[in-house]
């Protein structure tokens, strides 16, 4: 072990590489994972999706082999036990929710994995600068690691883990604790890190969003169990249950036909509205768009200097939900959903009936393909 | 020289420099309370041979139920110390036992109405196995009518360079001790010769666990019995004739109270305390009374004390480079950071296994090392001196009186420390940097590596504060090291040594470094600790 990782094994598209069969943990007699057969092939990018307490880190950490599981095997490339645990130290690269970055530099930090492999200096500083710049965190490399805001810690602990030029990239909640901003912009950048095809990601997130933005396939957990899994179309038109519904948000989506496609920004069709989504997809692609209610923005008049996407709409139903009303909306015949505080509710003086302009951002549009 | 212990010198604690504040304001504290007591309170300056007996505790009781005004304190030190403590009139009656020392003291106008009042004698003794045949040349001095073999007994043991220990604490023994090496025309030096610089009891205890010879006066080696395990070899003749004198210091602070107690004496009570002492016990006396008549007190006298600034001369021992004073810093540092390289070694990788083990089975040896840091250093000192003396179970390793035995005694005071903070400083770390390493493809020592480097800045202060701890440190040193000159003689104990022999100079050029070993430790403290403050953990 310990090779530098020039020579990462190839991914073959659509095999199977990493795989997990009968894999239990129990902590204290409670099942915190119980999944019969999981899978991770060449080149896709899997998300692993489920609430908070589902057993995601569980799963992820189990099948990069960081964590022991109490019955089950997990088999990389074939092979399984101490060998699949030395494979999996030199071809995978696991970021953590809460990275821990080391005293020293960024640059320090980038190149510790590669330092690990006793890769020599040259390629180390080559693909940390690599790294860094995919990142676009190539201004901090001298930095202290010590003193970097949230978002960019996980920028550093993402190109730390890019550097190594992984057969297989594990992230647990890469975008959790940043604010919305830094993180969608961090998933349009692993978006496009992740699916360079030279690996296979996993990424853990309880955010729907996040996940039907980037994932080829999708799992569900619950309990520690697979509820449902399969292509993220699959999950919305077959949700299995109210709970698959409940998670992949299938109300907060809806079908649309790409009329313009210009760098990522798609000019969408639904019935009579037009839009502009963030995606990638040609034009008379059909995809499915899915958004946050509370991404939607309300206002009694339309805003100047608004957002791509704005239209007038019609409140269908207001009920409460804790301190927030949960407004249903219908513009043209199109339904869509909006959170807003119980005090905009009042200022906007908000009734079943009333019309109102609705503001959402493009970034806020999330489409793939359906 | 100089160089060496300046990169030498940079640890200590912080516990070191609050015990020499308190240290100082006690000593302010008692300085005050000194003049109150000073009317019912007669100070007596002692050879350790009469108070080691019980001599003179029996003789203070008895002075004090017929005196109930006044208050006997007796400070048990060598002669040479006595004479000065009374030069300097912290004592107001000396009890001594070098005729010629005491006639310079007199000469000097520091003493007045001395007055030779007993006697016992001084002998050789040795192991019973006698391997300098002593006691063959003392037979052979006698049988040529040599009336003195005490110095033709010490050129046998030096020239078969046996092991002798002497007191080297310019006691009256001591002094006498010097006066037959004189006669012997002999100076002794070499391994064979080691230097206690402690009292007759203890030194007579060393020796008999070294198996060495040693001069001492008969009285203190009878009363140990058996405790030191050493045969009289040689007695008799003036070389080894012990006479025993009381006077009254000129500068003391108490003259009418040192009158009564010197006029008790050398009185009738006094008298039949000392015929009978010991008799029952050891079935003959340990001392007898000489004739004497009293003289008339003489209260006038004065004793010019010197011009005399310790802080001066310790100044002077501290740039000059004084050989001695650096002897025992070197081997300080020498010892103590031995200790801890070995207690480092030790509880390093314990803390390491505590930390890395799971809670529940790692309680009984966290309650373990909690305890050993609850033990007072005097008490693992005893602990290992017992595990070393001759009876002990590690009495084959010889090790008892030597380096190795102080650095044991520190390794045994130090290691549960290292081993608690080592403990403390990985806990410092978040819980799953280790599996952070390993996610970026770390082996599980690299790992172990990434997070002990993690946690550095504690683990060095942690060893530092532990240097500290064992270098400060004075019972157990003095215990199981024996303060032996160029030996096991540490800072500490030397402080101790001196103080008693009234070399203040060298003991506050000592208690100096020891100081500024303190303050350089705490400066790397205070520096690793803004360092730290400067680099806070990311979110």
């Amino acid at each position: 072990m310990n090779s530098p990782p020039t020579d990462s094994i190839p991914p073959e598209p659509g095999t199977t590489i990493l795989e997990g069969e009968s894999l239990v943990v129990e902590v204290r007699g409670s099942r915190l994972l119980d999944v019969d057969q999981v899978e991770v092939r060449g080149g896709e990018i899997l998300a692993v999706l489920g609430p908070n307490g589902a057993g995601k880190s569980t799963l992820l950490r189990v099948l990069a082999m960081l964590q022991p599981a109490d019955a089950g095997t997990v088999r990389f490339l074939g092979k399984s036990g101490r060998e699949a645990d030395e494979l999996l130290r030199r071809e995978c690269a696991f970021v953590f929710q809460r990275p821990h970055l080391w005293a020293g530099s960024v640059r320090h930090n980038i190149e510790l994995g590669l330092r690990l492999r006793r890769a020599a200096s040259g390629l180390r500083r080559t693909r940390a600068e690599e790294a860094a710049k995919q990142l676009g965190i190539t201004h901090l490399l001298a930095r202290d690691a010590r003193s970097l805001s949230g978002g960019e810690a996980q920028r550093v602990a993402i190109a730390r883990a890019m550097a190594l030029d992984p057969s297989i990239l594990c992230l647990d909640e890469p975008a959790s604790n940043l604010d919305a901003m830094a993180r969608t912009a961090l998933i349009e950048d692993l978006d496009r890190v992740a699916r360079d095809g030279r690996h296979a990601t996993v990424i853990a997130t309880h955010d729907r969003a996040d996940a039907f933005s980037i994932a080829d396939r999708v799992i569900v957990l619950r309990g520690g169990r697979i509820v449902q899994s399969g292509r993220p179309e699959d999950l919305f038109e077959n949700p299995i249950d109210p709970f698959i519904a409940a998670v992949t948000g299938a109300e907060l989506s809806f079908k649309a036909t790409v009329e313009d496609s210009d760098e990522g920004l798609l000019r969408i069709r639904t019935g009579v509205s037009a839009l502009t989504a963030v995606g990638s997809a040609q034009p008379g692609d059909t995809v499915r768009v899915v958004y946050r209610p509370e991404d939607l923005f309300l206002s009694k008049a339309p805003i100047e200097a608004s957002p791509r996407n704005r239209f007038r709409a019609r409140v269908t139903e207001i009920r409460a939900a804790g301190s927030l009303e949960r407004i249903r909306l219908d513009a043209d015949g199109h339904p869509w959903v909006a959170v807003v505080t119980r005090a905009a509710a009042d200022e906007l003086s908000l009734e079943v009936g009333t019309e109102i302009w609705v503001q959402v951002k493009a970034t806020a549009l999330h489409a793939f393909h359906a | 020289m100089g160089k060496t212990t300046r990169r030498w010198v940079r640890m200590g604690s912080r516990k070191r420099w609050k015990r020499a504040s308190y240290l100082l304001l006690i000593a302010g504290l008692a300085a005050c309370a000194d003049s109150e007591q000073r009317a019912t309170v007669v100070h007596v300056g002692s050879t350790t041979s009469l108070y080691d007996t019980g001599l003179l505790d029996t003789l203070v009781v008895r002075f004090e139920a017929e005196n109930p005004d006044l208050e006997v304190r007796v400070i048990a030190v060598g002669t040479g110390q006595a004479l000065e403590l009374g030069r300097r009139g912290d004592v107001d009656v000396v009890l001594t036992h070098a005729p010629e020392a005491e006639r310079a003291f007199l000469a000097a106008g520091h003493g007045r109405n001395r007055v030779t009042f007993m006697q016992n004698d001084f002998a050789v003794a040795g192991p019973a196995g006698d391997p300098a045949r002593v006691r063959e040349t003392v037979s052979e001095a006698l049988a040529v009518a040599d009336p003195d073999p005490a110095p033709a007994a010490f050129a046998a043991i030096a020239s078969a360079e046996a092991p002798f220990l002497s007191r080297g604490d310019d006691s009256g023994t001591h002094k006498r001790e010097r006066r037959i090496w004189e006669a012997a025309d002999i100076e002794p030096e070499g391994d064979w010769y080691g230097e206690t610089g402690q009292g007759m009891g203890n030194t007579l205890v060393m020796a008999s666990e070294r198996g060495a010879y040693v001069l001492t006066d008969r009285a203190t080696l009878t009363v140990l019995g058996e405790a030191a395990q050493l045969e009289l070899l040689a007695t008799g003749g003036r070389w080894l004739e012990n006479l025993y004198s009381v006077m009254m210091t000129a500068a003391g602070a108490n003259p009418e109270g040192a009158t009564r107690f010197w006029r008790w004496v050398l009185g009738e009570d006094a008298r039949s305390v000392i015929a009978g002492f010991g008799a029952a016990q050891f079935g003959a006396p340990l001392f007898s009374s000489l004739e004497y008549e009293i003289p008339d007190a003489d209260a006038s006298g004065s004793g010019s004390i010197g011009p005399l600034n310790p802080f001066q001369r310790a100044w002077r021992l501290l740039v000059s480079g004084d050989d001695y004073l650096w002897d025992v810093v070197l081997r300080s540092l020498a010892i103590s950071g031995s200790a801890l390289l070995l207690a480092v070694v030790i509880g390093l990788p314990i803390g390491i296994g505590l930390a890395f083990s799971p809670l529940r089975s790692r309680l009984p040896v966290v309650a373990l090392v909690n305890t050993g840091l609850a033990f007072p250093p005097v008490v693992v000192g005893l602990v290992v001196y017992l595990l070393l003396s001759r009876q002990g179970p590690l009495a084959p390793l010889e090790l008892l009186y030597t380096p190795g035995a102080v650095i044991l005694a520190q390794v045994v005071l130090a290691g549960p420390y290292i081993v608690a903070v080592t403990l403390a400083a990985l806990e410092s770390v978040p819980p799953d940097v280790r599996i952070q390493a390993r996610g970026l493809g770390a082996s599980r020592t690299q790992a172990l590596l990434l997070h002990l480097r993690e946690s550095r800045a504690s683990l060095v202060a942690a060893v530092a504060a532990g240097f500290g701890a064992v270098i400060s440190e004075v019972g157990a040193v003095m215990i199981v090291g024996g303060n032996l000159l160029g030996e096991t003689r540490v800072m500490t104990s030397a402080i101790v040594l001196e103080t008693r022999r009234g070399n203040f100079g060298v003991a506050i050029a000592l208690g100096i470094v020891l100081l500024g070993i303190a303050l350089l430790v705490n400066l790397l403290l205070t520096l690793l600790h803004v360092r730290r403050i400067r680099a806070p953990a990311a979110a």
